[in-house]
């Protein structure tokens, strides 16, 4: 849809007044890239602009200065550990949440009407619900006495469970959509041509879902890497995600650089991965 | 009634577990067993020493009027932002999809902690705007792509049909356009007030000496399980609850759903 | 054949030897499919024989796309057993049939081009690669469509991805070729190119076609036979030249094409020539008809608008004013009102006498022979 085209009210004027009225649609946009660039774009900047600071340990200010000291402190080990934790904790409930999501996407696509819309909203409303407060669900769920005599929380398992417990709403609507609109004539050509259940997901289903079991990936994978709030309650202190540390630099040690180091190493690294999926993605799609 | 195929169990078993923890906190709420080893009986005692708490009151009156304000520049961001979006140029609306995805997907924990640091640097002092500032930057996007999913499916041709028959665009975009977007806008207020009242990192971080309700309870949280918490925890389900019955109440629960479930955001303007 | 009673029939001019040439490639026995109250499919019975050309006509509705989803095994019957050469296959799943579905919109997999398409079911029956890739060139070749084996479907225009969808099907030499409607979505030139295409294909590869359509000069362009459908049951199965003819009711007689009705009571005589007593003006005439009328009861006789002829000579005539005259092209066509007998349909290519002008009397004959009787 080219601009301009319908800018007006269906016909394009010359001069000033054609000019004009552009100038007016474009104001639409404004107010989105207008606080997107003061307080997402330039926060970013500023954090990228820190990260190669460096903190005077005496006067506790921030010192200028191109300098990758904090970098390098990021790839010590004391930190390298919470990090890989973030990861793989983030990438085992991403994976959790895809194996527990697409069953239950795929059965809520299949049915019709009423029963649809219950399911839907089934999944909606845990979805709605706070966060905070699922989260503190686990809590009870995991402190319960019932469950035997080992306390399951404050470990990593509860970490995970948290995060899958959590996102798992966020992995199925994507999921979901992508399934909705896979035709049911292409489910009934392949069994017609002899594929039966587990072969027609295999060879149909899940080529056809995949933009949604992507989405949900990323959806479910990146911002899980950055928690806070549930290594927080489930982890009891004890275990430390990337988000934690990342708190912790802001709000208790002061040391910003590094902090900022440790947020922008993190962003990049997201990045080069949603992107690096994105391609993939859109060259199977391609190819496809 | 024919044996329920073995899809059907396991939804129904991730729907049990999804649900049962809000229901045992719930009624966990209730019980007046105070170290909640077991059901001790029915008490509304720990909803009336929660609310008699005046930093719960306190922290509450802050988060609603962070929420609501948070939702309505959230709106005046995302409807002009989406109707602008449906005639853009391609790179242009690809410029608005990309930040509006990276707004959602970025670690909140990122975002928050630049922020920080501009208010920080131009020396702002933290508070109810700053916190405001920090929802507003995710929130906006939430309402965008539900409401850019809604717009997808407007024709404009209905707009040129309102043209053709006399009305100026502000004019067709209030008759025609606007009662269309209704229910999208509805249900994006309601979800993004939602996560504003729900939001904790962003609220830490920005907050300075105020406290909004789940930094309260976030920190309630992370010492002891009190049943106090219970019932805040409780109470802030019920109003949940009560949000979702809200829109669906006001728009049925069909639409509603359908909205939710359309808003897509890797792919927000096809 | 004269009169075919509706719901059984004896094998079409145009089976040709199957394996086993007394077994049917299809057979249906009771099928009834029911939604909750309404039955779409209602005790239905129908056999097809080897290397036929069959189809399935009927308006929106009339239970032909049911019945061919239950052959395929994509749709239960609540009654009935389903037979395909010789197996009964009512409880078998889709995969496990010998049968394949050309689907109303192709149903082609848009993430597998043109070459995976069509080798779709030979890779789920594990067939060597080498001979995969034979068989599939073969099948490209027979189709038309060799040079394009590695397109992506959404390249294809409409005829193309029929072909795909034919050959997709075919490939898995099934014992019958299900057809849902799918020239639907073409334009009509090249609906006719594909219909002879269908047709040659289908005489070269001898596979028992059931083709599913609601257009009713397709089917007879391209079958052996042709069932047609009303809400659920077969009102009368036969050859083109049988069903257009000697319709078994007058339904069955306007679906086929426009017809002319004249009302008239039996008085006697058998299907060869029944005694008639017209009841527009109570002369008396004779006509052949469908079988097993009774005697006294009242019948309509079937006249074609083609079968008149304006002018006297005849034989039975009637006259009327010419209240209409359209000329569609290849023949004009007249509406001419008849006291008693209505507003009549006739239709003439090249007009032998001269025409008279809306408004004038006209006089209008046709033969005895070219009438058909069927019940009221």
């Amino acid at each position: 849809m080219a601009s301009g085209a319908l800018a007006g009210g269906g016909v394009s004027r010359a001069g000033g007044w054609g000019a004009r009225r552009r100038l007016a649609k474009g104001s639409l946009v404004l107010p989105a890239f207008g606080w997107t660039a003061v307080f997402f774009v330039i926060p970013l900047i500023l954090l990228i602009a820190y990260s190669f600071g460096h903190i005077d340990i005496i006067t506790f200010t921030v010192q200028w200065g191109w300098t990758t000291r904090s970098y390098s402190q990021v790839f010590q080990s004391l930190y390298l550990s919470a990090i890989g934790r973030s990861l793989l904790l983030s990438s085992g409930a991403t994976v959790a949440c895809l194996l527990a999501g697409f069953p239950v996407a795929y059965y809520i696509s299949l049915q019709r009407g009423r029963r649809q819309l219950i399911l839907l909203v089934a999944i909606i409303v845990p979805f709605w619900t706070s966060f905070l407060v699922r989260t503190y669900a686990m809590t009870n769920l995991l402190n319960a006495h019932w469950l035997g005599s080992g306390k399951l929380l404050d470990t990593p398992f509860a970490v995970g469970l948290g995060i899958f417990y959590t996102y798992l709403p966020l992995m199925v609507l994507p999921l979901y959509v992508a399934l909705e609109r896979i035709d049911p004539a292409l489910r009934e050509s392949a069994a017609d041509l002899g594929a039966g259940g587990f072969s027609r997901l295999r060879r149909v289903i899940i080529p056809l879902a995949m933009p949604g079991i992507v989405a949900g990936c990323i959806l479910v994978g990146v911002p899980s890497t950055g928690e806070y709030v549930i290594p927080s309650i489930l982890g009891g202190g004890k275990v430390l995600m990337y988000g934690n540390v990342v708190a912790d630099q802001f709000q208790s040690t002061g040391n910003y650089p590094f902090g900022a180091a440790l947020a922008v190493s993190l962003m990049a690294a997201l990045t080069v991965v949603v992107l690096a999926v994105r391609r993939a993605s859109a060259r199977r799609e391609a190819l496809a | 009634m024919k044996r329920p195929s073995g899809l059907a169990v396991f939804t129904g078993l991730v729907l049990l577990f999804l649900f049962a923890p809000i229901i045992v906190v719930v009624l966990n709420a209730f019980n007046s067993n105070n170290t909640l080893d077991s059901f001790g009986g029915f008490t509304g005692r720990w909803f009336s020493q929660a609310f008699s708490d005046s930093s719960v009151r306190s922290a509450l009156w802050v988060s609603v009027r962070v929420a609501l304000v948070s939702t309505a520049l959230s709106l005046i961001i995302a409807i002009p932002a989406s109707l602008w979006a449906r005639r853009a140029g391609r790179r242009a609306r690809a410029l608005l999809d990309g930040t509006t995805y990276m707004r959602i997907v970025l670690p909140e924990i990122v975002a928050a902690a630049g922020l920080f640091l501009l208010f920080r640097r131009v020396n702002f002092g933290l508070g109810i705007a700053t916190i405001i500032a920090g929802h507003v930057v995710f929130t906006s996007a939430y309402a965008t792509i539900i409401i850019q999913a809604r717009v997808a499916t407007l024709s404009i041709s209905l707009e040129e049909a309102a043209a053709d028959l006399g009305a100026v665009p502000w004019r067709a975009f209030r008759r025609v356009t606007l009662p269309m977007l209704r229910p999208a806008v509805i249900v994006a207020g309601l979800l993004v007030f939602t996560f504003s009242m729900d939001d904790v990192v962003s609220s830490a971080f920005l907050s300075g000496n105020t406290v909004t309700l789940p930094v309260l309870i976030f920190g309630l949280m992370r010492f002891h399980v009190t049943p106090e918490v219970n019932a805040i925890a409780a109470g802030v389900t019920v109003l949940t609850l009560v949000t979702f019955s809200l829109s669906a109440a006001l728009l049925g629960l069909r639409t509603g759903a359908s909205i939710v479930v359309g808003a897509r955001p890797e792919e927000a303007s096809s | 054949m004269i009169g075919t009673t509706p719901n059984r029939d004896t094998p079409g001019a145009g089976a040709s030897a199957a394996a086993h040439p007394s077994t049917p490639a299809v057979s249906l026995h009771g099928i009834s499919c029911a939604f909750g109250a309404t039955r779409a499919v209602d005790n239905l019975n129908l056999d097809l024989s080897g290397g036929e050309f069959f189809s399935l006509i009927g308006a929106s509705g009339c239970g032909k796309s049911t019945t061919l989803r239950m052959i395929a095994g994509l749709q239960q019957p609540t009654e009935g057993r389903i037979m395909i050469a010789g197996r009964d296959v009512t409880d078998l799943s889709p995969e496990k049939r010998e049968v394949n579905t050309v689907f109303q919109h192709y149903a082609l997999f848009p993430h597998l081009d043109v070459f995976e398409n069509v080798a779709f079911g030979l890779r789920e029956r594990r067939v060597a690669k080498a001979e995969l890739s034979r068989r599939v060139g073969e099948m490209l070749d027979l189709v038309g469509l060799a040079d394009r084996g590695r397109s992506k479907i959404r390249e294809l225009s409409g005829g193309q991805q029929q072909r795909v969808a034919l050959g997709r099907s075919l490939i898995l030499e099934p014992a019958v070729l299900l057809l849902d409607e799918p020239l639907g979505a073409l334009d009509l030139k090249l609906r006719r190119q594909m219909q002879l295409v269908l047709k040659q294909v289908q005489s070269r590869v001898g596979i028992t076609f059931l083709y599913v359509t609601h257009d009713q000069e397709e089917a007879f362009a391209m079958s052996d036979r042709v069932g047609v459908m009303d809400t659920g049951v077969l009102a009368q199965v036969g050859t083109p030249q049988d069903i257009y003819r000697r319709p078994a009711s007058p339904f069955v007689a306007d679906f086929v094409g426009a017809s002319n009705r004249l009302g008239a009571t039996l008085a006697g005589g058998g299907p060869d020539g029944y005694e008639l007593v017209l009841d527009a003006d109570g002369r008396r005439l004779r006509a052949p008809g469908c079988p097993n009328l009774v005697q006294g009861s009242r019948v309509g006789i079937i006249v074609r608008p083609e079968a008149f002829r304006f002018g006297g000579g005849e034989g039975n005539e009637l006259t009327g004013t010419l209240v209409d005259a359209s000329f569609l092209g290849s023949q004009t066509v007249y509406t001419i009102s008849v006291e008693q007998c209505g507003d009549l349909t006739v239709a003439e290519g090249r007009p032998t006498s001269p025409m008279p002008a809306p408004g004038e009397q006209a006089r209008i004959a046709f033969a005895s022979e070219d009438a058909w009787v069927v019940p009221a």
